[in-house]
């Protein structure tokens, strides 16, 4: 059944996905990919509306996915799927979190993931920058390197990270811009 | 997200203390999951047991399920259209760049020392070139952390 393969797989999402910001992104995507629930065009329209709608990105991502595999009941699954080692693994520590809270191991051990999982991260970025700003297969095709590049993506992409890291910009306004310069650009 | 939950935990509720909020959130990160989900499931398990931690886990994630279904139906049923596909195009470029500045951010953290440079760079290699499944990385880091940090803690003693 699709309900219980979601919540199943967002389950093992959530169990895995630990460093907090987009820590979810790598696992969501190789699992949306690899069930063929996703293509990876379409991981682009998720990040989007997640960054632009309110709520933690991770619980929209998955309500998203959810909902574009089987409906609105596939959203909730995939949710709760998602949620639910959370809420178990919480309920377990905050009987001696105290203890936790400075466990040696703990705190070490997440120094050492921290970066691991950014450089993860990294590379699912760098594979959909490698989708959606480059057209490798008409440079194949022409062999002509100017072919390789989609200048407005590109374009669009430079500006919007100046304008959020540099000035703050809310993502909501610079993913509408982005639209409407894609509609009467491309 | 954290001073919007300490306004109304701490000073709207007194539900629990700033110091409390803050280290259930600290806790939060450290735990997996989402880190705004531990968090609330904290507060709430704290303050009324399981049915609190669900109470406010449920709450957390209403919003995101009520307008995310709502968007997702819109740009699923218009996938097709013309306009909508160019949007989306446009949009493409602005979501890379939205989230390498998270990377950027999430950099200045984790990447505080000449060694964190190092894991972060192979946790690039290990999912863009060997194409390694991703639990097993995240997986294997735990485990070859703990098995480091037990041989290096017991040789101090």
């Amino acid at each position: 059944m699709i309900f219980l393969e979601l919540f199943i797989n967002f389950f093992f999402i959530g169990l895995i996905s630990i460093g907090g910001g987009l820590s979810t992104i790598p696992l969501m995507t190789e699992i949306l990919t690899s069930k063929g629930w996703m293509m990876q065009m379409e991981i682009l329209d998720m990040i989007a509306v997640s960054e632009m709608t309110p709520g933690p990105i991770g619980i929209n991502m998955a309500t998203y996915a959810g909902n574009k595999t089987a409906g609105i009941l596939g959203g909730v699954s995939a949710t709760m799927g998602l949620i639910a080692p959370s809420i178990i693994i919480i309920v377990i520590v905050a009987h001696f979190y105290t203890k936790y809270r400075n466990n040696v191991y703990v705190n070490e051990t997440m120094k050492i993931i921290r970066p691991v999982v950014t450089g993860m991260i990294a590379a699912v970025c760098a594979e959909l920058a490698v989708i959606s700003l480059f057209n490798i297969e008409l440079f194949r095709e022409t062999g002509l390197i100017l072919r390789l590049f989609n200048p407005i993506p590109i374009l669009i992409g430079v500006l919007v990270f100046i304008a959020n890291y540099k000035f703050k910009v809310h993502p909501v306004i610079l993913i509408v811009s982005s639209a409407v310069i894609g509609i009467i650009l491309l | 997200m954290l001073p919007m939950i300490q306004r109304e935990i701490t000073e709207k509720h007194g539900w629990a203390t700033e110091e409390e909020v803050l280290d259930y959130y600290s806790i939060g990160q450290t735990t997996p999951g989402i880190i705004a989900i531990n968090t609330a499931t904290f507060i709430g398990y704290k303050k009324s047991g399981i049915a609190g931690a669900l109470a406010a886990t449920l709450g957390m994630v209403s919003p995101s399920l009520i307008i995310i279904t709502a968007l997702s139906s819109l740009i699923i049923a218009y996938r097709d259209n013309e306009y909508v596909t160019k949007a989306l195009k446009g949009i493409q470029g602005a979501v890379v760049a939205l989230v390498a500045v998270s990377i950027v951010k999430m950099g200045k953290k984790a990447f505080t020392a000449v060694s964190a440079y190092i894991l972060g760079i192979l946790g690039f290699l290990f999912l863009f070139v060997l194409k390694l499944p991703t639990y097993a990385i995240v997986l294997g880091t735990i485990i070859i952390s703990l098995a480091y940090l037990f041989i290096t803690t017991r040789g101090r003693r």
